[in-house]
């Protein structure tokens, strides 16, 4: 389990498994991410790349806000891991956070579900 | 007149010099044509070109600050650039003595003409081509219409007995007769004005000669600071130009301030007396000696041409707004090779968008994502950029012969005008945005639909910049229609979720006005 704290932002992420190294890793938000936070959080979610991760689910129910800025890194994230054959789910979103993805067109580039197991399993399809 | 009369005379001239200078700035900006800039540049293409341009503006505006602001409003408007424009300010100063003594112009007159004809031509349609020159014109008599109302209101000064007794008082101080010449001119705002008074204050034996010309030296100093007073609203090259004339004015009456000092001590002799060998009357000398100072503005600058660059920018640093207007890919010298222009339009195309988050800054919700920057500007700024790169864009397809390229050059004429329309699109959504009250349901919707844009605007931007394939198919998806998702917020805003009517209504236009922004963003990419 690795936990990044930065400006308003908590992610903690699921550790990887030996054994199902294809198995979505989760992310759990938690505070603020926008344009203090956003910078900490794209190093983050690299970092989770770099070790391999390619489906990545964002549990986003302790997410309070969510800005343009802080969408930056979810695109960074998205345009990593899709030509390597992965995906990013994001579940439990509020719905000021849900409504700014749908906004933005992510809807398209990432599934947006309900519960962690639902991210899960889009991602498996 | 009293002091009652002059007041609202004063406020009037200054109203007047305002709006004037508002008004040249903006007609300027939309004569700003390629094509007119070229044939401004070609005015001022050698020094000898800058310094005849010079002293023509100076002998017909008789006013050092009325051409200080006209060139700060051709410079603002990119006619001219900064570095020839400051020759021209230098050269205006002598041209402004000629006329103060000759007196061949009736200015108060022809001030009411170009008002009086400017005006009327703004209200005939078949003028409506000419309306940039016709602004430009009624800006400039709107200008020196204010600067004559301000002399006006100072004519009680020149007038009453405390203004006599105050000159007499000097007639023992050089130093207090320069002090004085420098407020005066602040006051008066004429210094040939000034130089009459003078001439009948010697003529009449009340002052010497030698505290004339001092009082003379010191309107140079009055000139600096009315140029910085009037001038607080500008920034950027406009304000550099004010400093620059500030600064001429200032060194040259310095510099002859401090020969008078010198020959005071008959270390060496002063001008008068130098004068007084070949002395026709004291008019002439009084004359000569102002004129040898709005001479010794351009020595100045030629002095100082090496370190002005340095010493302005301190003074007044480039706003980011004025760095944004200008170009800083396109240049006359890549129109032969349309392969390089066109990679140096897409990049100037990116610059427009990557300002665009700017005028979204009202309307946002995440505060610390603001730019600073004021979005008036900014949209000013991204307008003269837009008519450049359109400007560019209409010269390439007019030399290029070749129908590849041309069809190249014709979609990127589409692609900004798209542009265009783009910044036209997030601007008004912003401004819907910024009136719905802070706080609410309806303002919260809205700053999603900003930050929405910004994220859209944040993949064009990339997608331009990079020309990566990642990012167009990042930016195709992200744009694809809105329709059905605007119509259902649309639906809940009618249903009575966001307040007001007016509330409603300005959600309705909002949404409206992000349907469009995507589709814009969508055809720019």
């Amino acid at each position: 389990m690795s936990t990044m704290q930065a400006d308003g932002l908590v992610l903690t992420a699921s550790p990887a498994s030996s054994e199902t190294p294809d198995a979505p890793r989760v992310v759990a938000l938690a505070g603020k991410l926008d344009a203090n936070s956003q910078i900490a959080a794209e190093r983050f979610l690299e970092d989770l790349v770099a070790t391999g991760a390619r489906r990545v689910v964002l549990e986003c129910s302790g997410l309070e806000f969510l800005s343009s800025a802080g969408v930056r890194p979810l695109l960074t994230l998205v345009k990593r891991v899709k030509p390597l054959g992965g995906g990013v789910s994001v579940c439990a979103a509020r719905p000021h956070v849900r409504q700014l993805l749908e906004f933005s067109g992510l809807k398209a580039l990432l599934s947006i579900s309900s519960t962690v197991e639902e991210g899960c399993a889009a991602l498996a399809r | 007149m009293s002091a009652a009369e002059s007041l609202p005379l004063f406020l009037t001239g200054l109203v007047f010099f305002f709006l004037g200078l508002d008004g040249v700035k903006a007609s300027l900006k939309g004569l700003a044509s390629r094509s007119m800039r070229r044939r401004a540049r070609a005015a001022v293409s050698s020094p000898f070109r800058a310094a005849v341009l010079g002293v023509t503006f100076g002998a017909l505006s008789q006013s050092a600050t009325a051409v200080s602001f006209l060139l700060a409003g051709l410079v603002s408007a990119r006619l001219l650039p900064l570095t020839r424009a400051l020759s021209v300010v230098a050269w205006a100063n002598p041209g402004t003595a000629m006329l103060a003594f000759l007196a061949a112009v009736n200015l108060n007159l022809a001030t009411l003409w170009l008002i009086g004809l400017a005006g009327l031509g703004l209200r005939n349609r078949k003028l409506r081509s000419a309306n940039a020159v016709l602004g430009a014109v009624l800006g400039i008599g709107f200008l020196l219409f204010g600067l004559t109302q301000l002399k006006r209101a100072a004519a009680p000064v020149q007038e009453a007995e405390w203004f006599a007794t105050i000159s007499v008082a000097l007639n023992g101080s050089l130093v207090l007769g320069f002090i004085a010449g420098a407020l005066l001119r602040v006051v008066i705002q004429s210094s040939s004005a000034i130089v009459v008074i003078l001439i009948a204050l010697c003529g009449k034996g009340l002052l010497g000669v030698e505290q004339a010309m001092m009082v003379i030296h010191g309107t140079g100093v009055g000139i600096g600071l009315s140029v910085i007073l009037l001038g607080q609203g500008l920034r950027g090259e406009a304000l550099r130009i004010s400093y620059w004339q500030a600064i001429l004015n200032a060194c040259s009456a310095s510099l002859l301030g401090t020969w008078m000092l010198f020959a005071a001590t008959d270390l060496l002799p002063s001008l008068p007396e130098l004068l007084a060998r070949v002395r026709v009357n004291i008019e002439t000398d009084l004359a000569i000696g102002f004129l040898l100072q709005m001479l010794c503005c351009p020595l100045a600058g030629w002095l100082l041409r090496r370190r002005s660059e340095g010493i302005l920018g301190t003074l007044a640093p480039e706003a980011a707004e004025d760095a944004l207007a200008r170009p800083r890919y396109l240049d006359e010298g890549v129109l032969e090779d349309s392969e390089i222009a066109m990679d140096l339009v897409r990049r100037e195309q990116a610059r427009v968008v990557s300002a665009l988050p700017a005028l979204l800054d009202r309307a946002r919700l995440d505060a610390a994502a603001a730019t600073g920057l004021d979005h008036r500007e900014v949209r000013a700024a991204l307008g003269s950029l837009g008519a450049e790169i359109a400007g560019f864009l209409a010269d390439l397809a007019a030399a290029e012969k070749d129908h590849d390229r041309g069809v190249q050059i014709a979609s990127a004429i589409a692609r900004q005008q798209a542009l265009a329309e783009l910044v036209e699109s997030v601007d008004e959504m912003a401004t819907a945005i910024d009136r719905l009250p802070a706080d609410s349901m309806a303002r919260m919707l809205g700053g999603g639909l900003a930050e929405a844009s910004d994220v859209l605007l944040g993949t064009l931007r990339e997608w331009l910049e990079r020309s990566d394939s990642a990012d167009r198919d990042l930016l195709e998806a992200m744009t694809s229609d809105r329709g059905e998702q605007m119509e259902s917020v649309r639906r809940n805003a009618v249903g009575g979720e966001f307040g007001s009517p007016e509330d409603q209504a300005t959600i309705l236009y909002a949404t409206s006005l992000f349907e469009r922004t995507v589709y814009l963003a969508r055809r720019v990419g």
